[in-house]
């Protein structure tokens, strides 16, 4: 494995013709193929989203509309939400890492289902081709949120084509989280318990459980509001005698939890991280891997946090503020436990390490700020500014993507077999961490003074915050455009990874980089639990130290 | 459903990624049960509607129930619930490996199911001819009989919920018409989303029924109609709740 | 299903039977109700759900195997219907204590 040569792995085909080559990626059921389809297509929609957000933040650096008209504006911050929420943040971790890493880090040849791992894969490309073509031709203006009697009466834009896409979405997200708990409860390798499941896996499955109790909900919300549209009949509009709030229950059963299907598997990506560059068996596996599972369900009894001023009762509202505080416990209890799990580890600061430290500081920052909306009295004096703007990208982008970008930093060597430039890494990793900050930052103050949300024209004194902020989100994107250069190069330049360049436990470093088509040769058997590093790895790292060597 | 489809066509050997053909059965037995899980809380979103709406207009919602046709939706009660006998046989009689018995129960199964939904068209079609000022649809299309107090129950432009009995009871209730729109709205999307997983499911019986006629099955190994049978039971717990919630109460 | 416990055909005869019972009485309630003895409407509506109920336990439990599944299986049989109540609970809590639709007050 020390040769220049890549032994034959699950990228590789003996296809005698371009259709073959096509043919044996677009109709393989490979896990580990279907997860570099989704990596390019949900990088594909990542940038288009970007795209979007860099147009929204440079039409704010002046007061004035002059880049785009309100109406253009709308559009806009809709697809930037519509695709980031639905096409990037709520598949991208399962999806990519989960599809690759799952059979792997269980001991398992493939998902349970892998052929219905195929149909997700083409149901997610083909809610994005809806969504795509509701761009294309027209956009949607009604924000990723699709408020009735907005969506369903009053726009003129292509709300039907987009809700398309995001049912369509929707229901490639439930195969996959299916497909995720039949192979974890079914496909484990002998040996491979409960408690011996890396704590990703944990992340993952909880992250399943929402997926296919919530998602149908919103599936049915959007339904109903296409049929109100189609056939000019109410089943939200006030007018009818509907109730505009009932969609926005089913919306919010679904989209509150989803918040935790991007948030969660990133959690998941961030215990691996810590452990393998602290060389030190994580602190507290059973509350991290327990907290998991408590997320999700809470997650599910505080949806109407996100409606403390839409009419909801103030009783309500009280219950759902109490509730939204539990939620608080465990995620600071996952946030103590990685950083006792810091504590005397021999920490090395490879790109991926960078990048997890830098979500636990924003991810701090981010929770903490929504237990600020989830108090009722707070919440409706910044409801709708900035500052829940900067509350979610807190955790959105600081948390979701920082975990996604070290996941697959971390990760990269075992999916190509190929090491990219690590001081590009940690270049890159740096200057994502200083341009989100300086991006978000300054909306927290903004929002507090009062700026709202979705205008495209706003009074002088907020000039100064905007065009901060759009010079960070500049950094930022530059943040973001390195890695992929340097991580394209690496695969025709990198050096060769071998099985386990990080020296990290785990199944999936025990075999091949890239791995072979069925994983494992024999099936593996489980003897001790995850993250066994020995006991005293910071001390035999601190004497084979020498100057130069990467730990 | 797709958990069958994914299934079908292959071999019954076992597939390269399972260790044990128990393994396997037990993969796609959880994940149908799984996805069913999905398909409750789709249909929840609906009852959800529902609830609150009957909750907020109850007096006009027992009145709108009044004018929808009880008895054929008792009948197709009776041929569902036949129909999930029939699917339980089926199920059973694969197991004990009677390949003719199956592929005869299924069939009995589809036959039914195309009878519900034939009935379902009447029902609706009988709606939409009463839009149109005609008593039924066959005198719709002969241009016989037209009813002789108007009457649209197809929620829209036209919709027009007749007071003409009772009329002291239900001129009383506010927003009538709007209100009792709202419930054949909800009745046309519940039925409506009910038909076509019916339509989903007659399908998957013709795949079974097809898989089962050319001898995929064996008492070793009858997943697809296991799980197939699940889901056929899945669509009829859900019009048991659709019969009584729409058409009695 | 051979495996672990076994539903003979008789069992299935006996609960389509007890469906047929169930849906008769649905249908016979809503007559009575309708036509001899006026019940209050929350009650008929408790009695037809009660009914769809017992009919789902019987089709579920039998009919779906799942008195002879695996507990997993029950579990996630059982886990869309606490999430139904979870639903319908805090749904229906914030109608109530809201009020909707706005009743018109005393004085309009």
């Amino acid at each position: 494995m020390s040769t220049s040569a890549i032994p034959q792995n699950y990228t590789s085909t003996r296809a005698d013709s371009a259709t073959e080559w096509i043919k044996s990626w677009l109709l393989t059921v490979d896990h580990k193929r279907i997860a570099i389809l989704y990596l390019l297509s949900i990088n594909f929609f990542f940038l288009l989203g970007g795209l979007a957000a860099s147009l929204v933040r440079v039409e704010l650096v002046t007061p004035q509309g002059d880049l785009m008209t309100a109406d253009m504006y709308n559009r806009m911050f809709t697809l930037h939400g519509v695709i980031m929420v639905f096409f990037f943040l709520i598949p991208a971790i399962p999806a990519v890492m989960g599809n690759f890493l799952v059979p792997l880090m269980i001991g398992a040849r493939d998902l349970a289902f892998p052929r219905l791992n195929l149909l997700s894969w083409y149901l997610y490309m083909g809610g994005g081709v809806f969504a795509l073509v509701a761009a294309i031709t027209g956009g949607v203006d009604t924000g990723w949120t699709f408020y009735t009697p907005f969506s369903s009466s009053y726009s003129n834009s292509n709300v039907i084509l987009t809700m398309s896409g995001a049912f369509i979405m929707g229901f490639s997200s439930i195969l996959t989280g299916l497909n995720f708990i039949v192979t974890i409860h079914k496909m484990r390798a002998p040996g491979m318990t409960w408690f011996r499941l890396p704590l990703f896996i944990w992340a993952n499955y909880a992250t399943s459980l929402i997926q296919i109790l919530a998602t149908p909900v919103l599936g049915i919300a959007l339904l109903l509001v296409m049929v109100e549209r189609v056939w000019r009949v109410g089943i939200f509009d006030p007018a009818l005698g509907g109730d505009p709030l009932l969609f926005q229950h089913l919306f919010w059963f679904y989209s509150h939890p989803a918040v935790y299907i991007m948030i969660l598997p990133a959690m998941g990506v961030i215990s691996e991280l810590i452990s393998a560059f602290s060389r030190k068996r994580i602190f507290g596996y059973e509350f991290i891997a327990f907290s998991s599972i408590a997320i999700a369900v809470l997650g599910f009894l505080v949806w109407g946090h996100h409606m403390f001023v839409s009419s909801q009762s103030v009783y309500s509202g009280l219950v759902f503020s109490f509730i939204t505080m539990l939620v608080a416990i465990p995620s600071a209890i996952k946030v103590f436990n990685w950083t006792a799990t810091l504590y005397k580890g021999s920490i090395s600061y490879r790109t991926p390490m960078l990048y997890a430290l830098g979500f636990i500081g924003l991810f701090i920052i981010g929770g903490l700020t929504g237990i600020f909306l989830g108090v009722v009295a707070v919440d409706i004096h910044v409801t709708d500014t900035y500052f829940v703007v900067a509350h979610f990208h807190y955790v959105m982008v600081g948390g979701t993507i920082m975990a996604y970008l070290g996941g697959i930093h971390y990760w990269w060597p075992k999916m190509t077999g190929r090491m990219y430039n690590e001081a590009w890494g940690a270049i890159s990793a740096l200057v994502v961490f200083v341009g989100f900050n300086m991006t978000f930052f300054p909306q927290f103050v903004m929002g507090y003074l009062g700026m709202p949300r979705r205008y495209h024209v706003y009074p002088e004194e907020f000039q100064i915050y905007h065009v901060l902020s759009t010079a960070g989100a500049s950094i930022l994107g530059l943040g973001f455009i390195i890695p992929i250069i340097y991580l394209t190069l690496s695969l025709f330049v990198g050096k060769v990874a071998g099985p386990n360049p990080w020296a990290a436990t785990g199944l999936e470093w025990s075999i091949a980089s890239p791995p072979p088509t069925h994983n494992f040769d024999q099936t593996p058997v489980v003897t001790e639990e995850a993250y066994a590093y020995p006991e005293d790895a910071a001390a035999q790292d601190s004497d084979s130290w020498q100057a130069g060597s990467h730990l | 459903m797709a958990t069958t489809s994914h299934e079908h066509g292959h071999n019954p050997a076992l597939q390269h990624h399972f260790d044990t053909p128990e393994q396997q059965r037990e993969a796609a037995t959880l994940g149908m049960w799984a996805f069913l899980t999905t398909e409750i809380m789709l249909f929840g979103g609906i009852f959800m509607a529902y609830a609150v709406y009957r909750w907020a207009y109850h007096e006009v919602w027992a009145l709108a129930a009044t004018h929808l046709n009880t008895p054929l939706a008792a009948i197709n009660t009776v041929v569902l619930l036949v129909s999930s006998l029939t699917v339980a046989l089926g199920v059973h009689a694969a197991a004990s490996g009677k390949q003719r018995q199956v592929v005869l129960l299924l069939l009995v199964t589809i036959l039914l199911g195309a009878a519900f939904l034939g009935i379902k068209v009447t029902e609706y079609s009988e709606k939409f001819a009463h839009c149109a000022g005609y008593a039924n649809p066959i005198t719709w299309i002969s241009g016989g009989a037209t009813l002789e107090e108007a009457e649209c129950l197809v929620p829209g432009q036209q919709f027009h919920f007749p007071v003409g009995h009772g009329a002291e009871e239900a001129s009383s209730l506010p927003n009538i018409q709007r209100n009792a729109q709202l419930f054949y709205l909800l009745y046309f999307c519940a039925t409506g989303l009910h038909a076509i997983h019916m339509i989903v499911g007659i399908s998957i019986m013709a795949v079974l029924a097809w898989m089962a006629a050319r001898g995929r099955f064996s008492s070793e190994y009858y997943t697809p109609v296991e799980i197939g049978g699940l889901y056929w039971h899945l669509i009829d717990i859900i019009w048991v709740f659709l019969f009584p919630l729409f058409y009695l109460v | 299903m051979n495996d672990h416990g076994h539903i003979s055909v008789r069992t299935y005869w006996n609960v389509f039977g007890g469906l047929m019972l169930l849906m008769g009485l649905t249908i016979g309630a809503y007559y009575i109700e309708k036509l001899v003895l006026p019940l209050p409407e929350i009650v008929a509506v408790g009695i037809a759900l009660l009914i769809a109920f017992t009919k789902t336990a019987l089709i579920v439990t039998f009919f779906m195997h799942l008195k002879v599944s695996s507990r997993l299986a029950q579990l996630f049989a059982a886990s869309s219907f606490v999430w139904l109540l979870i639903m319908f609970m805090i749904t229906m809590g914030d109608y109530f204590a809201r009020g909707w639709p706005a009743q018109t007050g005393p004085l309009s």
